[in-house]
């Protein structure tokens, strides 16, 4: 069955996203939306995952623990955790390969960790909105052994985007899915890189505003619905003659 | 040497509104990672990147460089533009490559 998914989503943790992005107002809007899943994904933090995945319990929609990591080439990677105690223990590794800087909020805003009714518990102090001594190679790895799968963030764009850093796609690293920007056309994007026509696109929102969310447009084919099929659809690498 | 004389001696355009006359550049920094910019530029450099994402309006904030300058010919968005007017960031732009930016910034005793 087809299930309508948005795997690329920032909330108030994000020093981008916009102050809207709080736990409950990020699932509310995702059910107004009409999604069946959606993944948190903030930049190098796992921080806020707690809070909306509590949010999102009752909420009927299937909920994604997830991490956009920035590697040591500037590459964004949209990681998928099967269960917060994985996508937690990816915070940590993350953490710990982050240089040791202080986020500046004047320059590139706060960082706010919520409790699921969208109180401010913390702020986070890392500069999160940089890259982490982990390369492209490294990530995937250490995803994967948590039971994870990864996406290579908005191939589209000229900047973090794994095209335009390293150049090509190395063959290697395994991915099924490219995400697309939510404005870029898939089939005309693909056309004009036939290089990567072994790989599927998959369109996300990146979104930094409650706005942005994506209603019905972007589906899996799933057996069932849950982070399990979500991430297991995601690992298989799909290998199509020609490539 | 400030931002102004050093623009005249590349013949590059600024594309920012003029440069205060007091900010000197104090140095050359090369970099196309802004992650690595944000480590180890030095204060008052200026920076040569063909980046003209609005990031790059940021990093030279955070780390108190002189000015960027582009090479090459880049068109730079005109939201990056934008946004260094409203942070007194200058950008100079320029046909030559990095390589001859810094030869003249060398002959120049940057």
């Amino acid at each position: 069955m087809k299930y309508a998914v948005d795997l690329h989503i920032h909330s108030v943790l994000s020093p981008c996203a916009d102050k809207d992005m709080t736990p409950n107002n990020i699932v509310n809007m995702a059910k107004i939306k009409g999604l069946d899943a959606f993944a948190l994904t903030d930049h190098n933090s796992c921080a806020n995952l707690k809070a909306v995945s509590i949010c999102a319990e009752s909420s009927g929609l299937v909920f994604i623990p997830g991490m956009e990591v920035e590697t040591s080439e500037e590459v964004h990677l949209i990681c998928l955790l099967p269960d917060v105690e994985a996508a937690m223990e990816l915070q940590r590794i993350v953490y710990s390969a982050l240089p040791p800087m202080t986020n500046r909020d004047d320059i590139f805003g706060r960082q706010l960790i919520m409790d699921n009714t969208d109180n401010v518990i913390a702020e986070e102090s890392r500069m999160l909105l940089t890259a982490v001594a982990l390369s492209t190679e490294e990530v995937c790895s250490v995803v994967r052994q948590l039971g994870g799968a990864v996406i290579p963030a908005h191939v589209d764009r000229p900047s973090n985007s794994i095209l335009s850093n390293l150049g090509f796609i190395p063959e290697e690293l395994g991915f099924k899915y490219l995400e697309l920007s939510k404005h870029c056309s898939g089939a005309d994007f693909m056309a004009a890189h036939t290089e990567l026509g072994g790989y599927g696109s998959i369109i996300s929102s990146d979104a930094h505003d409650l706005g942005s969310i994506l209603e019905r447009e972007s589906f899996l084919e799933l057996p069932a619905l849950s982070p399990e099929s979500v991430i297991g659809d995601l690992s298989q690498f799909r290998h199509i003659s020609g490539r | 040497m400030n931002i102004s004389e050093f623009s005249a001696k590349l013949g590059a355009r600024i594309l920012t509104g003029e440069p205060a006359e007091d900010t000197l550049i104090k140095g050359m920094y090369c970099c196309d990672l802004l992650s690595w910019v944000m480590s180890y530029a030095k204060k008052g450099s200026a920076w040569i990147t063909v980046h003209t994402h609005l990031n790059i309006v940021a990093v030279a904030t955070l780390m108190e460089l002189s000015c960027i300058i582009i090479p090459e010919g880049i068109e730079v968005d005109e939201t990056t533009i934008r946004k260094a007017v409203k942070e007194s960031v200058t950008i100079l732009g320029t046909k030559l490559s990095a390589y001859e930016i810094c030869c003249i910034a060398h002959d120049c005793g940057i």
